[in-house]
């Protein structure tokens, strides 16, 4: 339905995106990357924010740049930084974004009633935007995104300010509405995506690294996770020898999950795709990577 | 519908209406003053102008001179001592209090004349040259001289910044970043034209306002004339056009004014838009913004030119505030943080705008005569 074909993004000489190929079908698909590394960029030229330098976006065989009032018709986007009115209400907000979507008014009554019960703001939905705290302001812009029931859901970094609660609504939301529609939710944070998305896309040096199921980005990292239990006191020297992905402790004694190669005679572990994700952004600052 | 949702957003704010009823307020003042002038000009100048003229004929008589136009105490005129306010300069057809000092310090009436002989201007100009016959009260020169005089001075600045302020405490749009939620709506792209027909509107229902309101309180309390046939200007009926190139009614006036609002308000704000719509720029959505904020006083300096011109001026500045903020408007229905830097680009802007404006200031206070 939805094709990123040679995508080619630059600003100036720096390349942000680089030669991108993607085919969404319906589904979910979680844009994973840490700060930096084009998410959002690629976001935005989904939702029409920014234009390629090169290569195209077809939706359905079309241009979206030809397709024009036709493609935004069927987008759902939620940005990084969501603007809102600080005088509206959530219900004259929504409302707004309803006209400005082409909803009829009386639709869109019904349909902002249902949205604001569905994120859990019914009860305030008649209370100025500026009493509101960030998590219910991502919300109302979750809201809003869904506002015209689309087939295309752009979500960028939707669950920042979510309070955990609001998180696993968040995801349980997203989930049900997978199923008629391509969802693409661009975060850091794995376990947002690590449940409830069918595939995965990594970004490294503006490419795509990986474009797979969550079993199969963790297959990236087999029998190479290994969890050892040590003295706490012999921590630091451990740590210099391997690439630590996370440690507990209880106790005097240490538990640290690595990457290994078998020969300091610990079990193997499975791996989770925060432990690629880590591992795989080992040294990032904005996205460069090692390849696995 | 689209246009309904924009004109309510226009006019919700607080803010707007604040400007508004000052705009109103600034308008009656300038009206009524005009009025009362012209009535106290009526019924008194023809009793008082042979006293006066010969207080100002005879050489060496203490006098007290007042600027009735001013309709404060400027410079009071006695002899013996000195502060010349140098910028001020009589002429034929200004009218001014009179005072013999005895009269003044018994707290008597003035009188009020017109300087209607060109030796009468003469002897009042020679006077102030030699520093005689010169009298300031401290107080009176502050309230009455300096502090319009300075803002007079920086006036053109004072409407920008007010533009600024405007921007953040009126605007919706630019200040909150909605751009990317508007402009990824489908009908989000096409917002910029709605966006102005809404500021035409709310323009219009303004000056309405503000016309309705001045006639009504000019028939009741200066009856001195209908709407089209009393004087806007007083100097005008007395002198020809001298302090506008043309002569004006009240209601002229108010015509006149609405039209030159809305003129500049399509004039700036179709061309912001349409440049913004081309080249995504922010200098031009600035240029929209200050443009039709401040245009007024631009183009006021070389169509109403005269000593009253800052009060017209700031008269007709609330309500070009309340349109003014149609260049940032259009940053909804562009993408502006589709261009690198936006941010970047826009504190250095800001920040140079500011910079600016108070050097410019600063440097022409320097060059106030006070």
């Amino acid at each position: 339905m939805l094709s990123v074909k040679n995508v080619t993004m630059k600003y100036g000489n720096h390349t942000v995106l680089d030669d991108i190929n993607i085919d969404f079908e319906n589904g979910v698909y979680g844009l994973l990357a840490p700060n930096g590394a084009g998410k959002t960029t690629l976001i935005k030229l989904l939702a029409t924010l920014h234009f390629a330098s090169s290569g195209a976006v077809l939706w359905n065989g079309e241009s979206i740049t030809a397709l024009d009032e036709k493609y935004r018709d069927v987008i759902g986007y939620l940005p990084q930084q969501f603007g809102f009115y600080r005088s509206y209400t959530p219900t004259a907000y929504l409302l707004y974004l309803s006209a400005l979507k082409g909803i009829p008014k009386p639709a869109a009554k019904q349909r902002v009633d249902k949205l604001l019960s569905l994120v859990a703001l019914s009860d305030v939905k008649n209370v100025k935007m500026k009493k509101f705290s960030g998590g219910m302001i991502q919300r109302v812009g979750i809201a809003a995104a869904l506002l015209n029931d689309p087939k295309l859901l752009l979500l960028d970094e939707p669950t920042a300010g979510l309070d955990p609660k609001e998180r696993v609504r968040f995801r349980n939301i997203i989930a049900g509405l997978s199923k008629d529609r391509i969802v693409i939710l661009s975060t850091h944070i794995v376990s947002d995506v690590e449940s409830i998305a069918n595939r995965i896309i990594m970004l490294q040096n503006g490419k795509i690294y990986c474009n797979e199921t969550v079993a199969e980005v963790c297959g990236r990292l087999s029998g190479m996770v290994y969890e050892a239990e040590l003295p706490t006191a012999e921590t630091a020297e451990f740590s210099q020898k391997h690439f630590v992905l996370s440690e507990r402790f209880e106790g005097d004694r240490a538990f640290l999950r690595f990457i290994g190669d078998g020969s300091e005679g610990y079990a193997p572990k499975n791996a989770g795709l925060e432990d690629v994700f880590l591992y795989l952004y080992r040294d990032a600052e904005g996205g460069n990577a090692d390849t696995l | 519908m689209l246009i309904l949702y924009e004109l309510k957003k226009q006019l919700e704010k607080p803010f707007v209406w604040v400007c508004l009823a000052a705009s109103v307020l600034i308008n009656l003042w300038v009206l009524v003053s005009e009025g009362y002038s012209c009535m106290k000009i009526s019924q008194q100048n023809q009793a008082v102008s042979a006293i006066g003229t010969t207080l100002i004929s005879e050489e060496n008589t203490p006098l007290l001179v007042q600027y009735l136009d001013e309709e404060y105490l400027t410079s009071v005129m006695r002899s013996g001592t000195g502060n010349p306010a140098e910028w001020l300069e009589f002429d034929i057809g200004q009218n001014v209090l009179l005072y013999s000092s005895n009269a003044y310090e018994s707290g008597a009436k003035p009188l009020i004349m017109e300087i209607s002989e060109p030796v009468f201007a003469e002897r009042l100009n020679e006077l102030q040259r030699n520093g005689e016959n010169l009298h300031i009260n401290g107080g009176e020169w502050l309230l009455g001289i300096v502090i319009p005089k300075l803002l007079m001075s920086i006036s053109f600045e004072c409407a920008v910044f007010a533009v600024l302020i405007s921007v953040k405490i009126g605007g919706h749009e630019f200040t909150e970043k909605t751009a990317n939620v508007v402009y990824s709506t489908k009908k989000g792209r096409s917002l910029g034209a709605r966006k102005l027909a809404a500021s035409l509107i709310a323009a219009t229902l303004f000056h309405i306002v503000l016309t309705a309101v001045s006639a009504l309180l000019l028939f009741i309390i200066c009856p001195c004339g209908n709407l089209l046939s009393a004087p806007a200007f007083l100097e005008n009926m007395k002198t020809g056009n001298i302090v506008t190139w043309f002569s004006m009614s009240v209601g002229e006036f108010i015509l006149a004014n609405a039209a030159f609002s809305l003129l500049l308000t399509l004039i700036f704000g179709a061309f912001g838009y349409s440049v913004w719509g081309m080249l995504c720029s922010v200098p031009a959505a600035v240029f929209g913004a200050l443009g039709i904020s401040t245009a007024p006083f631009a183009l006021g300096f070389f169509i109403l030119p005269g000593e009253r011109l800052w009060r017209l001026l700031f008269a007709s500045c609330p309500t070009s505030l309340i349109i003014g903020r149609a260049g940032f408007w259009f940053c909804e229905s562009r993408n502006s943080i589709a261009i690198p830097g936006f941010e970047m680009i826009s504190a250095v802007l800001w920040g140079a705008i500011t910079v600016a404006v108070v050097i410019l200031a600063v440097y022409r206070l320097k060059r106030v005569k006070l």
